[in-house]
């Protein structure tokens, strides 16, 4: 975000006072990582009512723009608040159990996977992958959404918005509404089950990215 | 190598993977994106609805304060509380301006009012049901008060530590419309005492009529107090001590003294006895004793009260020449029932005979009697009459008597005895033997006996009635 764009705060109060080119923009801004959010939180299974939960959430902030206040919390943070009560409200209207235990662990500690599996992917570079890497990534990619989907929608949460959204970690604690201790304790399980996900099916790509 | 510590830092491996999910281009189709900024368009467009001006309550709107008001409210101790409140609240509306039960006059406290227990002089207005050639002057309050000590006054005078606290309780549960009638039978009694006075054992002259009776109850409720379950008491406790001045004023006790033990449990016979027919037959034996010109009604009482002597002489006659004339024509002197006698009905049994005689008057199609023949047949008025006779003169006399081996066998065709079934069942004999009648009560888990010794004039009477009467 650029340093002369407008906050989302300001731009929110400036649609709150009919200003609808605010509002145009804030869309612009997030309309991509929102859609992004409720269709994995939802999961395949769920897909096509991601546009549905993706709809009412922008209808809430529409209808809710004239009581909106920053109450300390981004707008950001409460878009995506919003997008998750309306996936919860979702997962439970079609039947889906919506386990509030997150901590799903044999013990105390989440599992690590071995170390050595990771040792033979690629460094992401952070710019274009290119070739067999590419490849890699992608089918990592698709990988990481089947095991999202096995996770819990608690620590699915907790990590979409830190690893694609980019919130901190204390704004995940506060879009998910719990603590901050909660929302670390999520987010730690969450990435201990990924990467034991991950590293399981990743292990006989090492020799083709070599 | 990827940091497993997720505080603040991110799984750059995992997000790299998240980079390159196949959804990570995905986007709003643009209808929705369009449908959406429409709405948002719209509403933009719409005028701004002022905002409401929120009142602000140390820092926070009114609604906020009612809503944390209203979640308070909402615990539920407060809500059970409040529930509470309003349950008190609505129960004492609805016994607002109303007394409690505990302050409300109960039936007993106007059998133990001394002053409903006499004879209201507006009983005394009411119709007098036949001629009366001698009209007994309807007594004043002051009279009462002159010459009747209140049964309160007798109470006070009497040892009351001897009255039993089963009788007093009795005494306050007696309602004051059989405290009346009580009245009435009693008087009547000691009008027939009175004229039977050769077999009272009393130094009382003709006003000592009601002491004699009552020490003669006294008498009998002592015997029944130690063989009887429910033991009588004694009726007299507070007259023997009553001096012969005060002895007339005694009439009234009886709607204080208590019921003499029943071998025949109203239980047993059909249920409480408590027909008008019952109180219809009693109280035709009882005007029978009365004098025909008197007048039945409590101011007949009254003036038997004021002048004892005079007027208890002239029942006992009265009652001798009524009951010549009633052998003949048994219904004839019914409608000198006064109907003040009619409604009224004692409140407990006074004779073991009492209960038999409202079974038998309320349920008579269920009651027969052996016949001299062996046979039965229906306890017809002028039977029924003669019971009730029986029960006037055994009044007071009854005691509980072991029972007879052979009490079922061997007076069946002798003549002196009846019995009475119900609904086939033997129920009861009574046997006038000489001046001893016995009664046998045979309904029920444990048959009663009972006896009584009757005044040889009485007995001789009864005696005569059941000759004349079917056999």
């Amino acid at each position: 975000m650029a340093t002369s764009d407008p906050s989302d705060d300001t731009l929110m109060k400036a649609y709150a006072h009919g200003d609808a080119a605010a509002f145009e923009q804030l869309y612009a801004r997030h309309q991509a990582a929102l859609y992004r959010f409720v269709r994995r939180l939802l999961g395949p299974a769920l897909s096509a009512q991601a546009d549905e939960a993706f709809q009412d959430t922008w209808l809430r902030v529409v209808h809710a723009r004239e009581r909106w206040e920053p109450q300390g919390a981004a707008f950001r943070t409460w878009l995506f608040t919003l997008a998750h009560h309306r996936v919860v409200d979702l997962l439970r209207r079609s039947g889906r159990e919506i386990s509030v235990d997150a901590f799903e662990g044999d013990g105390d500690e989440p599992w690590q996977p071995d170390a050595a599996p990771w040792q033979h992917w690629p460094a992401p570079s952070g710019s274009a992958p290119q070739g067999d890497e590419l490849a890699f990534w992608r089918r990592a990619g698709e990988r990481l959404l089947h095991c999202l989907d096995q996770l819990p929608l608690p620590q699915r949460s907790a990590f979409l918005l830190h690893h694609d959204d980019g919130l901190a970690l204390d704004e995940v604690a506060r879009a998910l509404e719990v603590g901050f201790e909660t929302a670390k304790t999520r987010l730690r399980y969450a990435m201990s089950k990924l990467r034991t996900c991950m590293g399981a099916y990743l292990e006989p790509l090492q020799g083709e990215t070599r | 190598m990827s940091d497993p510590d997720p505080d603040g830092a991110r799984d750059a491996w995992l997000s790299e993977a998240l980079r390159h999910a196949p959804d990570s281009n995905a986007a709003p189709p643009p209808t929705l994106s369009k449908a959406i900024l429409a709405e948002a368009r719209a509403a933009a467009a719409r005028p701004t609805s002022a905002p409401p001006k929120r009142a602000h309550v140390g820092g926070r709107t009114l609604g906020d304060v009612l809503g944390s008001w209203w979640m308070a409210l909402a615990r539920p101790p407060i809500a059970a509380a409040f529930a509470s409140v309003m349950a008190a609240t609505i129960v004492g509306l609805m016994w607002w301006d109303r007394p409690m039960d505990e302050a409300m006059p109960r039936p007993s406290s106007v059998a133990t009012d001394p002053v409903a227990a006499v004879p209201a002089p507006s009983v005394a207005a009411a119709p007098p049901p036949a001629p009366a050639p001698a009209p007994a002057p309807a007594p004043t309050s002051n009279d009462r008060a002159t010459t009747a000590p209140t049964p309160s006054k007798l109470q006070s005078a009497a040892p009351t530590d001897r009255v039993a606290p089963a009788a007093a309780a009795r005494k306050t549960e007696a309602p004051a419309a059989f405290a009346s009638s009580d009245k009435q039978r009693e008087a009547r009694r000691a009008g027939l005492d009175e004229a039977k006075k050769d077999a009272a054992p009393s130094s009382f002259a003709g006003p000592a009529t009601p002491p004699v009776r009552q020490a003669e109850n006294a008498k009998a409720a002592g015997a029944l107090s130690t063989a009887a379950p429910v033991a009588t008491t004694a009726p007299a406790e507070t007259t023997p001590k009553i001096s012969p001045a005060a002895a007339p004023a005694a009439a009234p006790v009886p709607a204080l003294v208590p019921a003499p033990a029943t071998p025949l449990d109203a239980g047993r016979l059909v249920g409480q006895a408590r027909s008008d027919a019952a109180a219809d037959r009693r109280d035709r034996a009882m005007a029978k004793s009365t004098a025909p010109g008197r007048e039945p009604g409590p101011s007949g009482n009254a003036a038997t009260r004021q002048r004892p002597s005079a007027n208890e002489r002239e029942t006992a006659d009265a009652f001798e020449r009524d009951k010549s004339a009633d052998a003949a024509a048994p219904e004839a002197s019914a409608p000198r029932i006064a109907p003040e006698f009619r409604s009224e009905r004692p409140a407990t049994v006074s004779s073991p005979l009492v209960p038999l005689l409202d079974a038998v008057a309320r349920d008579p199609l269920r009651w027969s009697r052996q016949t001299a023949a062996g046979g039965t047949a229906a306890i017809d008025p002028a039977w029924h009459d003669w019971l009730a006779d029986l029960d006037v003169a055994a009044a007071g006399r009854w005691r509980a008597s072991d029972p007879r081996p052979s009490a079922l066998e061997d007076e069946r065709h002798d003549g002196a005895s009846l019995r009475l079934f119900l609904d086939g069942r033997a129920a009861a004999i009574v046997r006038l033997d000489g001046q001893t009648v016995r009664l046998d009560a045979l309904l029920g888990a444990a048959p009663e006996h009972w006896q009584a010794s009757l005044a040889p004039a009485a007995a001789a009477r009864l005696a005569t009635g059941r000759a004349q009467l079917s056999p």
